[in-house]
């Protein structure tokens, strides 16, 4: 069996912030290698580390210690330069910010990251391609403010893909979406997997969103947990009066 | 197990089987299958099913095949609309915190770290391939079977989150106890 060498690589990643006296340790000993294909959902309940973990994974910020490697490059020995091609091109960040302008059509918003490269034709094909990818190809022509909340998960979604990333980063995906809305969206982000290009780290603080994960970890006191199944199974017993205890 | 024979007839073997694969996270052995029939036919809730050939063991044996009964059948309407018990959990890990004592805690921080791994494989493992969406769920064509085990893979869902969230807040506080931290003033993350 052929193994590829990861698409991202987070190996013994710690990161304390500093808030003048004190001291928050926010990621501890953390590692992840993430694969073409892979669909890897981390839990964490509110100030985990999830974004951090997230923001560490992109280069946007450093860790104290350990190392990070897109496709076997130490993020930390590359020049500013190109560690901005790798957010523009390579590493797609997903999250439900919005354009700074109100006003900026969601066709326009979602060109932005691939405007530069392509010009404003070809960009905002690229952009109609994405976001009929994310099922939202009819909100082009509308503003961030007329959205509802599931319609800017996926127009996110949408810019995180127009650039064709090699890794998508997707951060908490369905706050304030109820179910069938959830459920769309992990399962459009599952599809982006699915297509065995990408490789996709979600993070999300309800666990029901991970159901259509490939891969699980939890993140709790800067550790980051993997699954772990006992022995001898789950230990769940069914005991009838009478009868024989069966695990 | 009167369920499932009220569905449909089955031999002993065949239950066992329908009710593991039913009941995912519970498991039933051959002993207790048999227990529990021998149990429902004194009841006279099931009888043997006579005009039905199920072929014969593996030991060479001919295979009995169970029907639920009119009682029985009357009994299981009876306790679908019988009130349940909601159980307050209290596990083994809850009884091992509240009797720790301090030099215990770096054994009660490894014990829920353990403990949290476990619920993430079980929380794998829940992510069967091809589940249908809540959406899909009122689609009459989808059988009641496969709804069900929707519905039952998402209270443990609900109940795994559960567990986790405690272990993780346990776990902290442990922490805390052991290295308080400085005093607090917000954080992002």
């Amino acid at each position: 069996m052929i193994v590829s060498d990861p698409l991202l690589s987070i190996q013994n990643v710690s990161k304390t912030y500093h808030r003048g006296p004190h001291e928050l340790q926010v990621l501890c000993d953390v590692s992840l290698d993430v694969f073409a294909g892979d669909f890897i959902a981390v839990y964490g309940q509110r100030n985990a580390g999830k974004t951090t973990l997230l923001k560490v994974a992109a280069g946007v910020e450093q860790p104290d210690s350990g190392t990070v490697r897109f496709a076997g490059l130490d993020l930390a020995a590359m020049s500013r330069r190109r560690l901005a091609q790798l957010h523009r091109e390579e590493v797609g960040w997903v999250r439900r910010g919005g354009p700074q302008s109100q006003d900026l059509r969601m066709l326009d918003y979602v060109a932005l990251p691939v405007l530069g490269a392509l010009g404003q034709q070809a960009a905002q094909q690229k952009a109609r391609s994405a976001l009929a990818k994310a099922g939202v190809d009819d909100c082009g022509f509308e503003c961030w403010g007329s959205l509802s909340d599931a319609e800017r998960m996926a127009v996110a979604l949408a810019q995180g893909l127009v650039r064709d990333p090699r890794v998508l980063l997707v951060d908490d995906p369905t706050a304030g979406l109820d179910v069938l809305e959830r459920e769309r969206i992990v399962a459009l982000i599952r599809a982006v997997a699915d297509e065995g290009r990408i490789g996709v780290v979600m993070v999300v603080p309800e666990l029901p969103s991970m159901l259509r994960a490939r891969d699980v970890r939890s993140l709790s006191d800067g550790r980051l947990l993997a699954p772990d199944p006992p022995p001898g199974g789950y230990g769940v017993v069914v005991d009838f009066p009478g009868g024989e205890r069966s695990a | 197990m009167l369920g499932l024979l009220v569905e449909r007839s089955g031999y002993g073997y065949d239950l066992q089987l329908r009710f593991n694969e039913r009941f995912r996270f519970l498991s039933l052995s051959e002993k207790v299958t048999y227990k529990v029939i021998d149990q429902l036919r004194d009841e006279g809730w099931i009888e043997r099913d006579k005009t039905k050939e199920a072929g014969k063991t593996e030991r060479g044996a001919p295979r009995v095949i169970y029907r639920a009964t009119p009682a029985g059948r009357e009994e299981f309407s009876r306790w679908i609309a019988e009130p349940c018990e909601i159980s307050i959990a209290r596990e083994e890990v809850h009884v091992k915190v509240v009797l720790s004592q301090p030099p215990d805690w770096p054994r009660v921080i490894e014990l829920t770290e353990k403990l949290e791994k476990t619920c993430l494989a079980a929380m794998h493992e829940l992510q069967a391939g091809g589940r249908p969406t809540f959406d899909q769920l009122s689609d009459p064509e989808i059988p009641w079977d496969v709804v069900a085990a929707v519905l039952v893979d998402d209270a443990e869902c609900a109940r795994l989150q559960g567990m986790i969230d405690w272990l993780q807040r346990t776990r902290i506080v442990v922490r805390h106890r052991m290295n308080p931290p400085a005093r607090r003033t917000g954080r992002r993350a």
